[in-house]
């Protein structure tokens, strides 16, 4: 499933992206700073299409492994993940992308020589898409009100080994978003997120 | 016939109305129209609205027009009906109102984009734009108007000084806080009241927000200080997005419990922003009944007041207005002014203000100088660095009038006489825009002798202003320092008439302190042994020179005698180390030196000067590499301690490494080609297979500054192109980057080629997943913590 998230629905949050600046004393207020990291958000989303893709599968317990039953069956190693999904019947796998343009937007600052608009730029996009990919978690959830659902959750959180994302973007076809996977197991462009969320079945009372 | 909105709120606590939109998307609104074209499309529907929240107890409806703008509209191509759409707007809510015996507040919310400095958006087109909003408001039929969710001060402004142009309704004003109470550019409750206070907003208060529990400190602080009746309208708690849905927390119970603490602050109208329904409102109403607001009886005061701090002008300590930007016999500041680089007012700005200077003020009179763009340049360069309100000296109209009229704060209008031409030229400009205003005891008949002749100027002023609706507290009386060398005597005159000002005009009181001494040698001695008789006649406010020790001596001493140091804490602390204290403030020698002024550049990340400024270090003799030595290198160091010791963060690092380039940049073009500017080469590079970079680049970039030349592989660099470089460059020193788990291994693979090659280069390593002990397990010479910890410890390959 395809899906184009609509900016309007992306709640970006400014403290985030100083916090991911470093911009962490509250007693420092800059105004300058500030304003400018609120217009990069409001950049990000003139320049950036986010949209996602997502399936559910059947996911079992082969061994002490879990194993998503997706066309190429995808084998969980590691413990936070498999004690992430326990008790899971399905599993939605999601990638979400903004796309390509914040990320040339922010090379060009660089070679521009404007490195402090580059950096904030680059922070805001990754708080951008962190949001994005909570739209589609929304959506996701919204669309299995029969089951509860587990937290998102990415490669890279806890022992969950990023080598995984080649998997994942194979299955659902990430591709078709723009999604690639390099040889180090990192996405481009930059700014997107892949993760894994758990539905297990409502206990009945 | 239909009570006002001020005979109403005398009666009892007014309850607003909640949200418009979520209420326009449940009635079929989809997403991407235009909530305001629904005045046109669908009046039916937002009549109902109107109608839902005056059935659950509202008594002020807001109209559906707080994207109204045509700056906003644009954003939907409506922009061109503007006028009608608000229009209709005001004729829907006023038919709603009138059926149901409420008023109708025409709302104007903010244009969605930053004024200049921090936008594209000019201060005149946001202030058109405002002012068509509220004509076709008021001629929509509303009996008020309400200026709201603002959150930069000078659209706020805009705002205002539009609906003031086209009505005499009323206005309420609110704006929107965010973290540690204060608006996202900066802006404390204090400040917004005193600035809508100023402007002649009728209701002050705050809406939307982060819900009730994060506006009630802030109308807890508007509570004490401001004589304006009170309004707060809170979002619904916190955004959370549920279920692919924004969903405001708060219940119509919770809204309820704060409308109640709200009520017991003295709040005059409660209501609600986002995520407030007709069944919200209903529970606020039902809480607050039909009770009066509470009496809070806070008597006017004067204040001033930058973007981000208030000054009292009355009644606290006494207030310092800074007296060193002026050019009068200072040729480099003339020159800063006349080139427009603003550096060294910047520079004398900052000194003033960690001088103890609460108010700067700005007179760029000279021969030679354009006054009214010196004057704009000097007061946008101030405003930038510094959180000081500003004292406008100059009394030609159209200068005050520009000032004015776009600063984003209540300035200080220095001076006017008592001529009554010039009374009446400049008084409606101060009202209208929102100012202080100093007023000279003297008119057309010169300066008068007698303390009589004095305190009827005084009297003249005081009247005239008030004609105009300026309030007595918003007015400063200088009673005219007198030279002491000219007329004996005459010092102690000055010293009667302001004690006689104090007591029979009820205004504040400031004196020029340095003209006593003029034409007399050891000025200093002269001018604080007078400073220090003034205050004990009562003076409100002193131009002085801040930096100036004898007159830091007497305020200190002030503070102890006059009570408001307490237990002399502040004295005893300084005094303790009097030599060190004094010699901070003998800058007069290193302000005006060309060198000092690239130090200030750096460290302020003045990017738009630093080239120009490096330049004309170069003309007065400098060589490049001693510049980069002594003056470009101290001061980023200067900078980079702030960062480690957390004073400064990554980006105003950054912002100084950007100012530091533009000079680095100028010196390498001017320079002899043989001459080179290199402390030694460092090749840098982000591992194959890792495709970030921005670390990297900043560390290059600190190492230009720092006088390396940097050859910058980029990212995704395979080992063999490393090692070629090294080679090709005789490097010494090789910077690997890596951020990733998976690309660690790559880093260490590389460091093997290095090693078995025998290459005699330092390495250092850094990046996200790198930590000290892989850094050494690895082989590596060094390890960055960060960025300036990278360029430290280069320098220390670089010496080994």
């Amino acid at each position: 499933l395809l899906k184009n998230i609509d900016n309007k629905r992306i709640i970006a949050s400014p403290e985030e992206v100083q916090r991911l600046l470093g911009m962490t004393n509250p007693a420092q207020n800059d105004p300058e700073m500030n304003a400018r990291v609120q217009s990069a958000l409001s950049q990000c989303g003139q320049l950036s299409c986010p949209q996602g893709v997502y399936d559910t599968y059947a996911i079992t317990e082969t061994g002490d492994k879990l194993v998503i039953q997706t066309p190429v069956p995808i084998v969980l190693e590691g413990r936070s993940i498999n004690e992430h999904l326990t008790g899971c019947q399905r599993v939605t796998l999601m990638a979400v992308s903004i796309g390509r343009s914040v990320e040339f937007e922010v090379d060009r600052l660089f070679c521009e020589r404007e490195y402090v608009q580059g950096m904030i730029l680059d922070a805001a996009a990754s708080e951008y898409v962190e949001q994005a990919a909570e739209v589609l978690d929304q959506d996701i959830r919204m669309e299995n009100q029969a089951s509860s659902q587990t937290r998102r959750f990415s490669p890279g959180y806890g022992d969950w080994d990023i080598r995984i994302q080649n998997e994942i973007v194979n299955a659902i076809e990430a591709d078709r978003i723009g999604i690639e996977v390099t040889q180090s197991s990192m996405l481009i462009p930059r700014k997107s997120i892949t993760a894994v969320i758990g539905h297990r079945t409502k206990e009945e009372r | 016939m239909r009570h006002t909105l001020k005979e109403r709120m005398d009666k009892r606590i007014l309850i607003y109305d909640g949200a418009m939109g979520t209420l326009l998307q449940s009635a079929g609104m989809q997403p991407g129209e235009c909530p305001e074209m629904w005045n046109i499309d669908h009046p039916e529907a937002v009549m109902s609205i109107h109608e839902a929240y005056f059935r659950s107890g509202s008594d002020l409806v807001l109209t559906n027009s707080f994207g109204g703008s045509s700056i906003k509209l644009a954003e939907y191509h409506l922009g061109d009906m503007a006028y009608e759409i608000n229009r209709a707007a005001g004729q829907i809510a006023k038919a709603a109102s009138l059926k149901h015996g409420g008023l109708a507040v025409g709302t104007i919310g903010p244009c969605g984009q930053f004024i200049e400095p921090y936008g594209r958006m000019t201060f005149d087109r946001v202030f058109d734009s405002f002012k068509e909003q509220a004509r076709g408001l008021v001629d929509g039929g509303v009996d008020a108007i309400n200026v709201e969710t603002m959150a930069d001060l000078s659209e706020l402004r805009a705002a205002m000084i539009a609906v003031k142009e086209v009505t005499s309704l009323p206005v309420i004003c609110q704006m929107t806080f965010a973290d540690r109470n204060r608006t996202v550019l900066g802006t404390d409750p204090t400040t917004a009241v005193t600035v809508m206070e100023g402007l002649g907003a009728d209701v002050v208060g705050a809406n939307c927000s982060g819900g009730p529990q994060e506006l009630y400190p802030v109308l807890e602080e508007m509570a004490k200080i401001t004589h304006l009746p009170l309004v707060v309208k809170p979002n619904a708690g916190l955004p959370q997005l549920i279920h692919g849905k924004t969903v405001f927390p708060a219940t119509p119970a919770m809204m309820a419990e704060y409308a109640e603490r709200f009520a017991q602050l003295g709040v005059a109208i409660i209501g609600g922003c986002c995520g407030n329904t007709p069944a919200h409102i209903q529970a606020i109403s039902n809480q607050i009944g039909k009770r009066k607001p509470i009496n809070r009886d806070i008597p006017y005061t004067g204040r001033l007041a930058s973007r981000t701090k208030t000054i009292w002008m009355m009644g606290h300590d006494i207030v310092i207005v800074g007296e060193r930007i002026n050019p009068t016999g200072k040729k480099k500041l003339k020159v800063d002014m006349q080139s427009g680089e603003m550096a060294l007012v910047q520079e004398l700005a900052k000194t003033q203000e960690t001088a103890g200077a609460d108010v700067l003020d700005i007179n760029v009179g000279a021969p030679g100088i354009n006054e009214k763009e010196a004057m704009e340049q000097a007061v946008q360069a101030v405003s930038k660095v510094s959180h000081c309100p500003v004292a406008i000296d100059s009394t030609n109209v159209d200068i005050l009038e520009t000032i004015l009229r776009t600063y984003p704060g209540k300035a200080l209008v220095n001076s006017v006489t008592g001529k009554q031409d010039q009374l009446r030229a400049i008084l409606p400009i101060v009202k209208k825009y929102g100012a202080g205003i100093v007023g000279l005891t003297m008119d057309e008949n010169g300066l008068p002798s007698s303390v009589d002749d004095r305190i009827r100027i005084g009297q003249v002023i005081v009247q005239t202003a008030k004609e105009y609706g300026i309030r007595a507290e918003d007015i400063y009386l200088d009673c005219l320092v007198m030279t002491a060398a000219a007329q004996a005597g005459a010092p102690l005159e000055t010293l009667n008439a302001l004690r006689r000002v104090k007591s029979e005009l009820g205004v504040g009181t400031i004196a020029g302190v340095s003209n006593v001494s003029h034409g007399l040698p050891a000025r200093d001695k002269l001018n604080s042994v007078y400073l220090a008789a003034l205050l004990g006649a009562g003076l409100d406010a002193a131009i002085i020179d801040p930096m100036e020790p004898k007159n830091r001596e007497v305020l200190q001493a002030w503070s102890v005698i006059s009570g408001t140091d307490t237990g002399a804490a502040a004295y005893i602390a300084s005094n303790q180390n009097i030599a060190a204290n004094t010699a901070a403030f003998h800058l007069e020698g290193m302000l005006l030196d060309d060198a000092n002024r690239l130090r200030v550049a750096i460290i302020n990340g003045d990017k738009a000067n630093a080239g120009r400024i490096a330049e004309a270090c170069m003309t007065m003799g400098w060589s490049p590499m001693d510049l980069v030595d002594q003056v470009m290198i101290p001061a980023l160091d200067e900078v980079g301690r702030g960062y480690e010791e957390g004073r400064l963060y990554l980006p105003q690092l950054m912002l100084s490494a950007e100012a530091a380039e533009r000079s680095f940049a100028y010196l390498k073009k001017n320079m002899d080609p043989n001459a080179v500017i290199s402390r030694g080469k460092v090749i840098m590079a982000t591992v194959k297979g890792d495709i970030h970079d921005i670390g990297k680049n900043i560390v290059s970039v600190l190492l230009e500054n720092y006088g390396y030349s940097v050859i910058d592989l980029g990212k995704d660099v395979p080992s063999e192109r490393i090692i070629e470089a090294i080679v090709r460059e005789k490097a010494q020193v090789v910077g690997l980057s890596a951020l990733m788990t998976t690309t660690m291994i790559e880093m260490k693979k590389t460091m093997e080629s290095i090693q078995s090659m025998g290459l005699p280069v330092k390495t250092i390593v850094g990046g996200a997943v790198i930590t000290p002990e892989y850094a050494s397990e690895i082989g590596a010479d060094a390890y960055g913590a960060d960025a300036q910890d990278a360029v430290r410890k280069v320098a220390e390959l670089m010496a080994t």
